[in-house]
C-alpha cells in the first residue's frame, strides 16, 4: 500500500492547491478530484491506498462518496475533511476512520495519511 | 457573552477562534479572583490573545498541551507557560512572531527562556468606561474585530515556500472577488430559494480565507454562511424573504474585510 497513490476529493480551489502542494512536498502520490462525482469516476478497487474526502461538496458530499466506495471496496481507509467540529461523530459513524479538521495547517494530517499508507 | 473578568475574556477569544475551526490545545489556570476589566484593555487583550492562540495552534508545536497560568497584577496581565523541548534559540520570534510584534506595539512582552514562556500585557490605566455593546448586539462588524486581519505565520506554516504562498494568496484574492460578485448577484435577485447557493459560496470563501490566514474575512464569511443556513431552514411558503436585508449588510461587511485583507497583505508582502 505504501506505493499506491491516494484519492483526494476537494471542491474548494485554495484547499485543493494547498493539499496538492503539501502532498507533493511529502512525496505522497495522489489523484485530485474537484467533486464527489469526479472522485467516483477516478475510483477503482485496489487503485488507491486511501481516500481523503471533503465532507461538504456540491452534488455528492464526502459521506455519500464514502458509502459508494465502501460498497465496492470494504477495506480502503476512508478519511474525511471538515471545517465543522460538530460533524466529527457523525462522520465516524458514517464509516470514516479519521476526521481531519480544516484548516489543514501543520503536518499532523500528513502524518495521519502516511500512517495509513505504511 | 459580556466580558468583565479575565476568564470571560479568554473564553471569548477561544470561542471566536473555535467558530473558525481553530482549537488551540490549552488548559487555563485562572487566579481565584481578578479585577474588573476595562474596555481599552479588553480590546488590546483580545487582539493579542487571538494572534497568540492562532500562532500557538498553527505552529510546529501545535500539539503540545499548553498549560497557561494567568495572573492579574496591579499593572498588567501575565500568562506563564512551559514550552516544548523542541523550541530552541529565538523561540519567541520563531513560533510567535506576530504575537511578539503586537505586544511590542502595546508595551507588552513575550519572553521564553529555560523552558518557560511569559507573556505580559500592561493594563491601560485611566478612566474606565462602560463596556461597548457585545458583538451579539452590534452589527456583524464588531464580532470579527478581535481576530487578526492576516496571520502571515499561519500562511507560512501552511506553505513554507514563499513563492507558492504568494501565488496561493493571489489566486484566493481573485477567486474570492469573483465569488463575492456572485453573492451580490444572488442577493440582488432577492429569492430565498438561492440561500443554498449563498451558503455554498460563503462556505467556500470561508475555507479559502482560513487557508491563507485571513481570519477576519473568514469570520465574516462564516456569519453569512450561518445566516443563509437559517434561511434554508425557513418555511419556503413565506412570502417575504425573512433575512435578505440583513444578508446585504453582512455582504458589505464581507467586502470590507476582503479589501482590508488585500491591503494588509499587499502592504506587508507586495
Amino acid at each position: 500500500m505504501a506505493n499506491k497513490p491516494i484519492l483526494v476529493a476537494e471542491d474548494e480551489f485554495t484547499s485543493r492547491r494547498l493539499l496538492e502542494f503539501q502532498l507533493r512536498k511529502q512525496g505522497i502520490p495522489f489523484d485530485m478530484a474537484d467533486s464527489g462525482t469526479r472522485a467516483l469516476e477516478l475510483f477503482h478497487p485496489g487503485k488507491y491506498g486511501l481516500a481523503l474526502l471533503d465532507e461538504y461538496m456540491p452534488g455528492l458530499n464526502g459521506s455519500e462518496v464514502a458509502q459508494r466506495i465502501r460498497q465496492v471496496d470494504p477495506t480502503i481507509p476512508l478519511l474525511a475533511m471538515t471545517g465543522d467540529p460538530d460533524a466529527i461523530d457523525r462522520l465516524r459513524e458514517a464509516g470514516f476512520q479519521e476526521v481531519l479538521l480544516k484548516p489543514l495547517h501543520g503536518k499532523a494530517h500528513l502524518d495521519i495519511i502516511l500512517r495509513y499508507l505504511s | 457573552m459580556a466580558i468583565s473578568h479575565l476568564p470571560d475574556l479568554v473564553d471569548r477569544v477561544l470561542l471566536d477562534l473555535s467558530q473558525l475551526g481553530i482549537h488551540p490545545a490549552v488548559r487555563n489556570q485562572f487566579p481565584s479572583s481578578s479585577p474588573n476589566l476595562t474596555f481599552p484593555f479588553i480590546d488590546s487583550a483580545k487582539k493579542v490573545l487571538s494572534i497568540f492562540f492562532v500562532e500557538m495552534e498553527a505552529g510546529e508545536t501545535g500539539h503540545w498541551g499548553w498549560e497557561l497560568r494567568w495572573e492579574m497584577g496591579e499593572g498588567d496581565m501575565r500568562v506563564t507557560f512551559s514550552v516544548p523541548p523542541s523550541l530552541a534559540a529565538n523561540p519567541a520570534l520563531r513560533c510567535f512572531p506576530k504575537t511578539h510584534q503586537a505586544l511590542q506595539c502595546l508595551g507588552g512582552s513575550l519572553d521564553i527562556r529555560e523552558g518557560v514562556g511569559s507573556l505580559t500585557l500592561p493594563m491601560q490605566h485611566g478612566l474606565s468606561r462602560p463596556n461597548p455593546p457585545t458583538p451579539e448586539e452590534s452589527p456583524a462588524g464588531a464580532a470579527v474585530s478581535s481576530l487578526p486581519i492576516f496571520s502571515s505565520s499561519v500562511l507560512e506554516q501552511a506553505c513554507p515556500d514563499q513563492e507558492f504562498a504568494r501565488q496561493l494568496v493571489e489566486d484566493f484574492l481573485r477567486q474570492s472577488a469573483l465569488q463575492i460578485r456572485e453573492l451580490e448577484d444572488y442577493l440582488s435577485q432577492g429569492s430565498p430559494s438561492l440561500a443554498p447557493l449563498i451558503h455554498r459560496l460563503a462556505h467556500s470563501i470561508k475555507g479559502g480565507a482560513l487557508n491563507v490566514g485571513a481570519f477576519r474575512l473568514a469570520q465574516a464569511a462564516r456569519v453569512i454562511e450561518g445566516r443563509a443556513k437559517m434561511i434554508i431552514g425557513t418555511d419556503p411558503a413565506l412570502s417575504a424573504p425573512p433575512d435578505l436585508p440583513t444578508l446585504a449588510e453582512l455582504l458589505e461587511q464581507l467586502k470590507k474585510e476582503h479589501s482590508l485583507f488585500e491591503s494588509t497583505y499587499r502592504e506587508g508582502y507586495g
